[in-house]
């Protein structure tokens, strides 16, 4: 993007200040009345309870994982470091415990997990595909036992994708989603459902499956659904009442900024997309929260959407307390290969060049790591991760935008594209349109300066249909054919750029990693096995295999002063198909459980 | 002993039954069969409603899948002798079809037949009534079918 055209850019984003809606929380529910709400935390015991304080200090409690990406920053670096280098070979099952959700409903043949587990004082806080959350006392290292389940009562054929991210602690509540659009407040220490709120119509495709981020009194609520045609937003909540507070689409109405970049005579913008379906970041600093929009709808199928179709595929910084657009910056505009822009937004501190910069690192699902400064979106470097990458040759180093964006093109074709989608039949696209690195989350290590992220590595036949837009056979535009696909995880420099160390695997890495102050880097493939790599060398020093799919990423925690690393395990049907070109995969069967290891 | 046409009702709901499950088909082609699958799905599953297929065929085709497309096969051993099409994979090649998640007995496959010959093809509108039937009771996705034909 050529400085002007930045200006240019800068200046929608400003006029979008002005164009935030801000409207009523569709429906709220209170059975339990305010009276009734959460028990006081003196019963709880007050050091359970998850104040502002905590959480903005959630890295002065390495034993407890309080929210989704471990802190504010997403960076999922725990400094524990009982398990390290010299020992991980000799790490175990320490317990595992069987979760529901197996049934499936609906269009889904079974549910599967995608959560990370939180942590609190010995309590772990784990959800599974249908919304049912789940308490479970790990505090004496030998058994998880389940003190108590909420299962939300949702109808499986409502639930359109079987998938939830995980739950959030706000002072003595635990807060889910539901995928019909409810955030529900249970109490943490009964497990009844005290409140909850239907964020937006499911009717519209709305749908939730990320956990939202606390921020003080506020509940940052991504919404998802996109792929089946919802025009997302990121919505505030009140977080002690419901109350809507503020909503920002991530697709413009006519007449908004940016709404030119949507054309056609589809009325495209009204199921747009873009949703939030990975919890954002937040810089106390700035106050801005980033969160990642994902693609277009159709997804392969750009002639019915011509235009960038903003804010699409875009990394969006919002004003906490406004929900204002302060900066935001679009990975890859009128995208036709599904590059989804959701996954976690590492806030980092380091110099490049000599300065101290206020960082944002990112895994763009479209194969590039992405470095920018996080107080206004400035791009500053991007280099392919993925092994295997065909789409574009290259991202200029100016601009930040693939090097054959033409801002005046309508379609963009990138390097394999035709002018026309529709009449090219099938392209082959590299990586495959689910990354890269997916939703999985990704981590950075303060001891190592290295990012990491593990993904999918391989391509994909995709064909644009337009019988296949606008809803009424699918949502999707096309269809697709996966070639044999592996995995990766890679080590990446934020200050220079430059890939530091890769290790592949056989099969895809659905799941996200974590790095520890013991040196390692913790990760796990579709097949089942979860792995422990070197921090430096990404070389594999330990590895266990479960016999079930892993699709949801691992985490460590303390009690009583020592170590375990916990995963769920059980896939549903999306990344089981990543497996479909391993004939000897066929007959992996899913499940649904915990895993808990240590030394 | 059922009667033909009790038994006959009796093998379609035991088809339903595998064809809304195990099977896992509606991943792709729907709750309905009209192709309105899941948005993730790989092979952009056409709507069976309007399928001129004969009974035989569908089941031939949830036996063997269909070479060179999207659909998989269900039969374990589709493949490996010339059950199918006349084909083994060395004949079929490239072209083979992917294998369902879940594979199917004979009979299974028949009842997944008889179930999308009675109550899917031949039968081009999806109406909310037959939402209804398939699911129970009115959940969300019935009320969204009327918006769908809009």
């Amino acid at each position: 993007m050529a400085s002007s055209h930045r200006g240019l850019r800068l200046a929608f984003a400003t006029a979008l200040l002005s164009s935030v809606f801000t409207i009523p929380a569709f429906a709220v529910d209170d059975p339990a009345k305010p009276g009734a709400a959460a028990t006081p935390a003196a019963a709880s015991g007050a050091s359970s309870e998850v104040t502002n304080e905590r959480l903005l200090n959630a890295d002065k409690e390495p034993q407890n994982w309080l929210m989704v990406h471990k802190e504010y920053n997403s960076t999922r670096y725990s400094p524990l470091d009982q398990i390290n280098k010299d020992n991980v070979k000799n790490l175990k099952v320490a317990f595992t415990t069987a979760i529901g959700g197996v049934p499936g409903g609906g269009n889904n043949p079974t549910g599967g997990l995608q959560a990370t587990p939180l942590v609190n004082n010995g309590f772990m806080y784990v959800v599974d595909a249908w919304g049912s959350v789940y308490k479970i006392d790990v505090r004496d290292g030998k058994r998880g036992r389940i003190v108590w389940v909420m299962d939300p009562g949702v109808n499986k054929a409502d639930v359109w994708i079987p998938s939830n991210r995980g739950v959030a602690l706000y002072k003595n509540f635990v807060i889910s989603v539901t995928g019909p659009g409810k955030v529900i407040w249970t109490n943490a220490e009964t497990g009844e459902q005290v409140r909850s709120v239907q964020v937006d119509d499911p009717k519209n495709g709305y749908a939730l499956t990320a956990p939202p981020l606390v921020i003080g009194n506020k509940l940052i609520v991504g919404g998802s659904g996109g792929d089946q045609g919802a025009r997302d937003h990121v919505t505030a909540l009140d977080a002690d009442t419901g109350a809507q507070l503020w909503r920002t689409y991530s697709v413009p109405a006519p007449g908004e900024p940016g709404s030119e970049t949507w054309g056609g005579d589809n009325n495209a913008w009204m199921h747009g997309g873009g949703a939030f379906w990975v919890t954002g970041s937040y810089d106390p600093e700035t106050k801005l929260t980033l969160w990642g929009s994902g693609q277009p709808v159709p997804m392969y199928d750009p002639e019915y959407r011509p235009g960038d179709n903003l804010y699409t595929n875009s990394t969006l910084a919002l004003d906490t307390e406004t929900g204002k657009m302060k900066w935001y910056f679009q990975y890859t505009p009128g995208d036709f290969l599904d590059f989804d822009e959701v996954g976690s937004k590492q806030l980092i501190n380091a110099k490049v060049d000599g300065q101290d910069r206020k960082l944002l690192g990112y895994f763009g699902r479209n194969g590039f790591y992405y470095v920018q400064d996080r107080t206004n979106g400035q791009f500053i470097k991007a280099s392919q991760y993925v092994k295997t990458l065909n789409w574009t040759d290259g991202i200029d180093p100016k601009t930040g935008k693939p090097v054959e964006y033409d801002p005046n093109k309508k379609l963009q074709t990138y390097k394999i594209g035709a002018p026309s989608r529709r009449a090219q039949g099938a392209m082959t696209a590299c990586p495959h349109i689910q990354g890269g690195v997916n939703m999985f989350p990704t981590s950075y290590s303060p001891k190592t300066g290295l990012s990491y992220g593990s993904g999918i590595e391989g391509c994909i036949k995709v064909t644009a249909v337009a019988e296949r837009s606008g809803g009424k056979i699918a949502w999707n535009g096309g269809l697709t054919e996966d070639q044999k696909l592996g995995g990766s995880l890679t080590a990446m420099d934020p200050t220079t750029g430059e890939r530091k160390a890769q290790t592949l695997f056989e099969y895809p890495a659905y799941s996200g990693v974590v790095s520890t102050g013991g040196g390692l880097v913790f990760t796990a493939t579709l097949d089942g096995t979860i792995t422990a790599h070197d921090d430096q060398s990404l070389k594999e020093l330990w590895s266990f295999n479960v016999g079930s799919g892993i699709s949801a990423p691992p985490m460590t925690y303390a009690v009583n002063g020592k170590q375990y690393v916990a995963i769920l395990v059980g896939h549903s049907r999306v990344p089981k198909g990543r497996l479909g070109t391993h004939p000897e995969m066929q007959d992996l069967q899913t499940t649904s459980m915990l895993y808990v290891f240590s030394l | 002993m059922l009667s033909g046409s009790a038994a006959l009702a009796q093998d379609v709901s035991v088809g339903k039954q595998i064809y809304s499950s195990k099977a896992g088909c509606p991943f792709c082609h729907g709750w309905a069969g009209d192709g309105h699958g899941d948005p993730r799905s790989e092979g952009g599953a056409p709507t069976l409603r309007t399928s001129q297929l004969t009974r035989d065929q569908v089941a031939e085709v949830i036996q063997c899948g269909r070479p060179g497309t999207g659909m998989p096969y269900h039969d374990r051993f589709a493949y490996t002798d010339k059950r199918c099409y006349g084909m083994n994979s060395e004949d079929v090649g490239s072209l083979k079809p992917r294998r369902g998640d879940q594979t199917l007995q004979k009979d299974e496959i028949q009842a997944v037949a008889d179930y999308v010959s009675a109550k899917i093809i031949g039968h081009p509108a999806v109406t909310k009534e037959e939402c209804i039937e398939y699911f129970g009771s009115e959940i969300g996705e019935c009320k969204l079918i009327e918006q769908r034909k809009g």
